[in-house]
């Protein structure tokens, strides 16, 4: 199995899990926006204790969390050190060269720590407790508005559903074709631009023939099935906003609205 | 006749989404990291949705890869530049809805010229490539003249950040136009032909 677990769906029972998928896109989609326009620090405490707050109701345990945002953590730690190294003002503490270590550098460079780990989280926890029929359901909602310009909903939907169904397939295939081509002596760990360009193409010409072969095959099923133009399409899970939605729902915006006016403003 | 059903232009569109969603998440599948930027393989896979599926459907490819990458600067940048640019709308998602539009525009034109299929193709992945590289980068010279961008792209003046930019465009979007130039009409046309022959 891939060890690489960023967005991938870890069934539960949870209370996270229960909720509808909708309501947490906007909690999540609320509490990036509230790290983007934090400027203090109490407001990063806040922010980082409602998300270990979440990444604890949501059981997936803290192991397996850090393991799959690790690399991601990397790299945002990579840019706020090059913004603490290039970036110029306040009071200078050290300085070689073109490098400076400033006052002011160190703090742009905190914030957008804290701005990049607080999303990276909160992200994570949607994707992970989210199960992608959902995801493609809620998908379906936030499109609403184009259904107005003449475009079938039904048919985003099933784009959508049949696409993140097909993620964890086409990653494993992509697996496979590089160990194929490995085992036919394609080297892709060489450094220059051009040598790595001629491995990609090792991968892709496979990759999409299979991909084509695929959509013929699913066509077919689906047709088999009785898929006939997708209008009037019934779901076998139907998506219920609760009352505990609509209390979840109406304490995130006060919370959201309260945080705002305390720490931004 | 399964090629022309509803069933198959939506299970291969969203099989490319699924290709394009795979390209952004699997690290050094999408992007290969080349210093500061990172060379991407994605406008392939929308060059090649928009000359098989048409503008339209191409055009709705390179808005999901758009959309991705604009999620991804907040989320999971690939690169110290990213979240300074990518976190901009207008940079991040419009040129890339541009791609499989003109790309798909450009190979129905061509088409009906005489022009031999190769080559078309390889204009259209040209045309394509070109249009992402220009785009983005054009719109980074207008909104990004700031002292943070220049500073991750290792320049200490805002105003060579122009003479970066024709570095970039040297070092990404050449390889990236050969690349695509490669790959495109090498999946394109075995497609093509097979789809002639069913629908005669």
């Amino acid at each position: 199995m891939n060890k690489f677990i960023f967005g991938q769906y870890l069934p539960g029972t949870t209370l996270i899990y229960r909720l509808n998928p909708l309501l947490k896109l906007i909690t999540a989609v609320l509490l990036i926006i509230a790290s983007f326009v934090n400027h203090s620090w109490i407001g990063f405490v806040i922010l980082l204790v409602i998300c270990g707050l979440l990444i604890r109701m949501s059981k997936v345990g803290w192991k397996f969390f850090l393991k799959g945002t690790k690399f991601f953590i990397y790299i945002i730690l990579l840019t706020s050190i090059i913004q603490v190294l290039f970036s110029k003002g306040g009071q200078v503490y050290w300085h070689w060269g073109i490098f400076t270590i400033s006052s002011f550098g160190i703090h742009i460079a905190t914030l957008a720590f804290f701005r990049f780990l607080i999303a990276i989280v909160v992200l994570t926890i949607y994707l992970m407790t989210t199960d992608p029929a959902d995801i493609a359901q809620t998908i379906q909602g936030i499109c609403y508005p184009l259904k107005f310009v003449g475009v079938n909903l039904d048919d985003i939907g099933l784009v959508a559903a049949i696409g993140l169904r097909f993620v964890p397939t086409l990653t494993d295939e992509v697996t496979n074709i590089k160990n194929a081509q490995k085992a036919r002596g394609i080297d892709f760990q060489k450094q220059s631009i051009f040598s790595r360009i001629k491995s990609s193409v090792a991968i892709f010409v496979p990759l999409f023939m299979n991909v084509f072969r695929r959509a013929e095959q699913l066509a077919s099923s689906m047709i088999l099935r009785g898929y006939t133009d997708g209008k009037k399409r019934t779901h076998l899970r139907q998506l219920k906003w609760s009352k505990f939605d609509s209390l979840a729902l109406i304490g995130v915006m006060i919370g959201f609205c309260g945080f705002i006016l305390i720490f931004c403003i | 006749m399964l090629r022309k059903s509803k069933a198959y232009r939506i299970s291969i569109l969203a099989l490319f989404i699924a290709i394009i969603m795979v390209q952004n998440f699997v690290p050094l599948f999408g992007y290969i990291p080349v210093g500061p930027l990172s060379l991407t393989t994605i406008h392939i896979t929308v060059i090649i949705a928009a000359v098989m599926l048409g503008p339209l459907d191409g055009g709705i490819v390179g808005g999901v890869w758009g959309l991705l990458s604009f999620i991804r600067a907040f989320t999971a940048p690939t690169s110290p530049v990213e979240p300074l640019i990518f976190t901009n709308p207008l940079i991040s998602i419009l040129p890339r809805i541009l791609i499989g539009v003109v790309a798909g525009y450009v190979f129905i034109a061509l088409t009906k010229t005489k022009i031999k299929p190769v080559l078309s193709l390889v204009i259209t992945a040209v045309v394509g490539s070109l249009t992402n590289a220009l785009l983005v980068l054009g719109m980074i010279a207008i909104f990004y003249r700031t002292p943070a961008v220049a500073h991750a792209y290792g320049v200490s003046d805002p105003s060579l950040i122009t003479k970066v930019l024709m570095a970039t465009v040297g070092t990404n979007s050449i390889p990236e136009t050969i690349l695509a130039a490669i790959v495109v009409p090498l999946i394109c046309l075995p497609l093509l032909k097979h789809r002639q022959a069913k629908t005669k």
